[in-house]
């Protein structure tokens, strides 16, 4: 189960550990919808497909995301012959779930073979043209069209029940009858299924009523059926010869896929093996390319420290040599702190380097070369190293640990001013510690800067929660 | 006895491969969870 409000999964407990919000009532929501999905999968295992179709439907009614109910509706759907909505849900289910979902294996089943689809959309505008056809008095037809999408699509339940209907309204009721027992066997409870069904047993139609049908069938005659006169030839006995062809005729043929269809496959596989190592390679070259370029950076960072550092020795020879005071320790200290900084940042020790970074005044420096290298390695750290400080600080936080997660939250937003979670974030921790007026300060600085973001949105929500202000005395 | 007329009214036209893409634009696709979320916020906001 996941949240509905920020989508984190949901622990045992009744609010929502990442948003704080209360999961009660959505909680008894999922259940409800996980067991309209169990009695979905159990009308399924016994083919009761409409009865599985309106248990899945009321589950997706209650949880549009259950994934499971959706592509096992899809599965019915494809059963019983309607592809179109099959598809439909299965992309539904992608929507909500785009990774590791079973709905991808549906959809290239039916989507990889481009005349299989094509077929699809065939039989669907058959069907609907037999159906416009019945509707115009066109019985003859309408059959005709359906009797061949029967037979492409055998488990098309609605075209089974209208040729079934169609024969009835003919009254030819024994084929009507093989049509609704194929309609029956793909849907057990089909309520129109099972409604005709009952008429043609009104009728007296019986499945064991063999004698009844012969004569039924004689006085039904009509000019498609075939005539075969009845005489006394007895069929020959099974001829052992056509075994033997057969069995020859199978050997041959192996041969024949051995000699002249096998080599070919197998030279496809090589060379399709041969393109994925041409790709391999220039990926390979992609990414030594890539490398070069780094190591280019790098070495160019290198020779700015190496100047930076001879700049800051001749200025301190100057000064000397003037006679005047040495640059102040505090000043040459923020040098040293970006000095060191960039020899962090050149180790790949990044948090080292960011944490180092955050403690150099920019308006400190007076070096060109050091502004530039500040704008680099700013560049470089400073919205990465402030989304972990983030999620270091969310975490503190989750665990209770208020006071230190605000030390976090604290180096996220010097890294980077207009990180909105960590400024509601350290709104939510004073407010947690009862530390009311800071909450209050800070749910109201995201309202007026960041109005436009949903955690302004949610710090409107929270400013209300907020004890009243005390009235200040006259 | 059943009524050919009528029943045959129950049938319904399906939808092609190229009505698929409308039919999924078309579904609406609110549950009870929205619902009860929008509840939520019109009582929060009252």
């Amino acid at each position: 189960m996941n949240c509905p409000y920020c989508g984190s999964r949901l622990s045992i407990r009744d609010r929502c550990d990442r948003c704080g919000e209360d999961m009660t009532i959505f909680k008894k929501v999922y259940r409800i919808a996980n067991q309209y999905y169990n009695i979905g999968v159990r009308k399924a295992q016994v083919r009761d497909l409409s009865g599985a179709v309106m248990a899945l439907q009321n589950c997706l009614r209650l949880n549009k995301k259950h994934t499971d109910a959706r592509n096992l509706l899809g599965l019915i759907y494809q059963e019983m012959g309607e592809t179109v909505s099959a598809l439909g849900q299965w992309v539904i289910s992608k929507h909500f779930q785009s990774e590791d979902n079973e709905a991808d294996y549906y959809l290239n089943l039916v989507q990889r073979n481009p005349s299989r689809l094509d077929t699809v959309n065939q039989v669907i505008k058959k069907y609907n043209s037999a159906l416009t056809s019945a509707r115009q008095g066109s019985d003859d037809l309408a059959i005709i069209q359906l009797k061949k999408v029967v037979s492409i699509n055998p488990h098309y339940v609605q075209a089974l029940q209208l040729l079934a209907l169609l024969y009835i309204h003919n009254k030819e009721y024994e084929r009507a009858r093989k049509y609704l027992k194929r309609a029956a066997k793909v849907d057990v409870t089909n309520t129109t299924t099972l409604t005709y069904l009952e008429e043609l047993r009104e009728l007296g139609v019986l499945e064991d009523a063999e004698p009844a049908e012969e004569t039924r069938s004689r006085d039904s005659i009509t000019d498609r059926d075939v005539i075969v006169p009845a005489h006394t030839y007895a069929e020959e006995k099974p001829n052992i010869m056509a075994w033997v062809n057969l069995v020859l005729g199978v050997i041959i043929g192996a041969a024949f896929i051995m000699i002249a269809i096998v080599p070919g496959i197998r030279k496809q596989e090589v060379q399709g093996e041969s393109g994925e190592i041409v790709e391999l390679n220039e990926q390979l070259i992609r990414q030594q390319a890539e490398l070069e370029a780094a190591e280019g950076e790098k070495t160019a960072l290198t020779e700015e420290i190496a100047d930076l550092n001879k700049q800051i020795k001749k200025l301190e020879k100057a000064q000397e040599n003037k006679g005047e005071e040495t640059p102040k320790k505090e000043d040459l200290s923020v040098y040293e702190t970006l000095m060191q900084a960039a020899v962090a940042f050149l180790e790949e020790k990044e948090t080292e380097a960011a944490d180092l970074l955050v403690q150099v005044d920019r308006k400190k420096l007076e070096l060109k070369q050091a502004v530039t290298l500040y704008g680099k390695l700013s560049g470089q750290l400073f919205e990465e190293q402030s989304q972990e400080a983030y999620q270091s600080g969310h975490a503190l936080y989750t665990a209770g640990k208020y006071e230190d997660s605000l030390k976090e939250f604290e180096k996220a937003i010097q890294m980077n001013p207009d990180n909105v979670d960590a400024m509601y974030f350290t709104g939510r921790a004073y407010h947690r510690l009862e530390q009311y007026e800071e909450a209050r300060k800070w749910y109201n600085r995201l309202i007026d800067d960041y109005p436009d973001t949903g955690r302004a949105g949610e710090a409107k929500g929270r400013l209300r929660e907020l004890p009243a202000e005390p009235e200040t005395n006259e | 006895m059943i009524d050919f007329e009528q029943e045959l009214a129950k049938f319904q036209l399906s939808l092609e491969v190229d009505q698929a893409e409308d039919a999924i634009n078309q579904n609406k696709l609110a549950d009870v969870t929205d619902i009860i979320k929008e509840l939520i916020e019109e009582i929060k906001n009252r």
